[in-house]
């Protein structure tokens, strides 16, 4: 249980000049930029949201991620200190970790299996052992206050280093080390005891 | 990396693909958002015309019978719906929208600059434009609350109203008081028998928005009043085409109610004009005829605390803006201002406040914002 494997959802980058045209308000070339993020930030946004009340609105918080960006990417630095694919991930994980905080305690969770993919290509014996085990940690994951969570999810399935995390989160990176610490002796625990 | 040595594998969770269409779903949103954000903004012109001569007061009639009568007298049902639908033409597809979102019910302004306080809309073209928005806005808010309801909750009952009954009337009042100053351009511009005479009109104004979007008054009416102003004709059309021209700041919730408000007008003295002519005024008419009451911007400030306090945050912003309109930068009314929209999730207004507050007071601010989920960057 101590091996990382690294989903890497990390989008590619934009080339220069497509992100130039998109900074000028281009639709195509915002649109290649969305093409080219969407996945990652709706898997980022399904990973924070899963099992919350607020589940149902990761497209939600996808399409105000884009809009977001749409309004800001004029102001993107491409010599900054952030690669457009973190600067994204910084809107959309700030977007998700304010939703969780005012989303309403009272209400219902929504189903985990719901933000867990079907796995194919298998026999159905071992597609339903993956999709447990998926679902044994997708629990997990879900389990940890929302700041572990967005710092297990940057880094274990959007690859971004401390630095980067810290920026993204605008913590700094002793309490990202700390948080992420703290949130893998939790989910050793939490799996040590599953069969995954 | 040497810090990842306790990395737990947690790969196994692999999640589902985006929703189909997707991409589309955000390119229509954004297509909205930037032919919207392409509407030049207009300072607001305030009163101009009472700086030339005579000074020209416009006041709405608040006095104790007025009062009551000036504001919400019909919303309107939701048979109106139809009309709008058939307003945006038959050759504009439907907006493609996501399954089921308040937030997205309404996403194609959240790049306008939404104004603080009434402003000339740039042209005709931009207004009908606004105008579409709203209905779409709307037509896409029902919609999904329609589909919300359908999926578990509630269900409406037939013919119900969305959203117009939750407008609040004292914030259309207060909306529609900030127009004022532009009409004194009319008046000023009226024959000078009609102007020393004076009068009171009532208008019907049917006022439409949505948070997001924005809000206009869609159709004016002058129904009754003083006949000396009734019968002028190109002062009566000035007033409409005025009141028509404005986009108003955004009510806190979306739709569409005619109200009826009256409007008073008398020449006053101006304080500080060299160029008048003394001579024209009779003494008789040198006052307002009707008196608005007037809050000092000290007991505002205490009734935006007062309703920010108990989270009457419409009461508060109502508060907040009327204080800042009797002194624009005070630091106190800018808060509660703030707080009030922040809660509201009225960002362009949050922003605007937070613009002018100082330092200590601006990180108080992001900090509620933040916590409302209220972007300010």
């Amino acid at each position: 249980m101590v091996t990382a494997t690294v989903a890497g959802a990390r989008a590619r980058d934009l080339d220069e000049v497509t992100l130039r045209r998109a900074q000028r308000g281009d639709p195509g070339a915002f649109r290649a930029l969305v093409e080219q993020h969407h996945r990652a930030i709706w898997e980022l946004t399904i990973r924070m949201l899963a099992g919350t009340a607020i589940a149902h609105r990761a497209e939600d918080l996808v399409q105000e991620t884009f809009v977001r960006v749409h309004r800001a990417l004029a102001s993107f630095d491409p010599a900054g200190p952030a690669r457009l694919s973190t600067w994204i991930l910084t809107i959309a994980s700030r977007l998700a970790i304010n939703e969780l905080r005012t989303a309403p305690r009272a209400a219902a969770a929504r189903p985990i299996e719901d933000a867990v993919a079907l796995p194919g290509g298998e026999s159905p014996e071992s597609a339903a052992s993956a999709r447990q085990r998926a679902v044994v940690v997708a629990r997990a994951v879900a389990a940890l206050p929302e700041h572990a969570r967005a710092v297990v999810v940057l880094r274990e399935y959007h690859d971004l280093d401390y630095d980067e995390i810290a920026r993204v989160l605008e913590i700094d990176v002793g309490t990202v080390k700390s948080r992420l610490s703290r949130a893998r002796a939790q989910l050793r625990e939490t799996l040590g005891g599953s069969d995954v | 990396m040497s810090e990842d040595q306790d990395r737990v594998d947690v790969g196994a969770w692999q999640v589902p693909p985006p929703p189909d269409g997707i991409v589309d779903r955000v390119m229509t949103t954004l297509g909205e958002d930037t032919r919207v954000a392409h509407l030049p903004a207009q300072p607001v012109d305030v009163g101009s015309g009472a700086r030339r001569g005579l000074a020209v007061v416009v006041a709405a009639v608040l006095g104790a019978a007025a009062a009551a009568a000036a504001v919400v007298v019909v919303y309107e049902s939701r048979t109106d719906e139809p009309r709008d639908r058939a307003a945006l033409g038959p050759t504009r597809p439907a907006p493609v929208s996501p399954p089921s979102s308040k937030k997205s019910a309404t996403p194609p302004a959240k790049a306008r600059d939404l104004p603080t306080s009434p402003r000339k809309l740039p042209s005709q073209a931009a207004r009908e434009q606004l105008l579409e928005d709203i209905v779409r806005a709307r037509i896409e808010r029902e919609r999904v609350a329609a589909s919300m309801a359908a999926g578990g909750g509630a269900p409406a009952p037939p013919g119900a109203i969305t959203g117009n009954a939750d407008m609040d009337p004292d914030q259309i009042r207060t909306s529609v008081r900030e127009v004022l100053p532009m009409l004194t351009e009319c008046y000023d511009q009226a024959p000078e028998p009609m102007k020393q005479a004076g009068g009171t009109i009532v208008a019907e104004l049917t006022v439409t928005g949505e948070p997001d979007v924005g809000t206009l008054i869609q159709d004016v009416s002058l129904i009754e009043g003083d006949k000396v102003l009734l019968d002028e004709a190109d002062f009566g059309e000035c007033v409409k085409q005025t009141l028509l021209s404005v986009e108003l700041p955004p009510l806190d919730a979306g739709g569409k109610v005619t109200i009826h408000y009256p409007f008073a007008f008398s020449m006053g003295d101006e304080e500080d004009t060299e160029d008048e002519e003394p001579e024209m005024e009779p003494p008789s008419k040198t006052k307002p005829k009707t008196p608005l009451p007037i809050d000092t911007i000290e007991q505002l400030i205490d009734k935006a605390n007062a309703a920010s306090r108990t989270r009457e945050y419409s009461k508060a912003l109502t508060f907040a803006k009327r204080a800042l309109t009797l002194e624009p930068d005070n630091q106190q009314a800018l808060t509660v201002g703030a707080v009030a929209a922040c809660n509201l999730k009225q960002a362009a207004v949050a922003k605007a406040y937070l613009a002018k507050l100082s330092g200590g007071r601006a990180g108080m601010i992001k900090q509620i914002c933040l916590r409302n989920s209220v972007a300010l960057d």
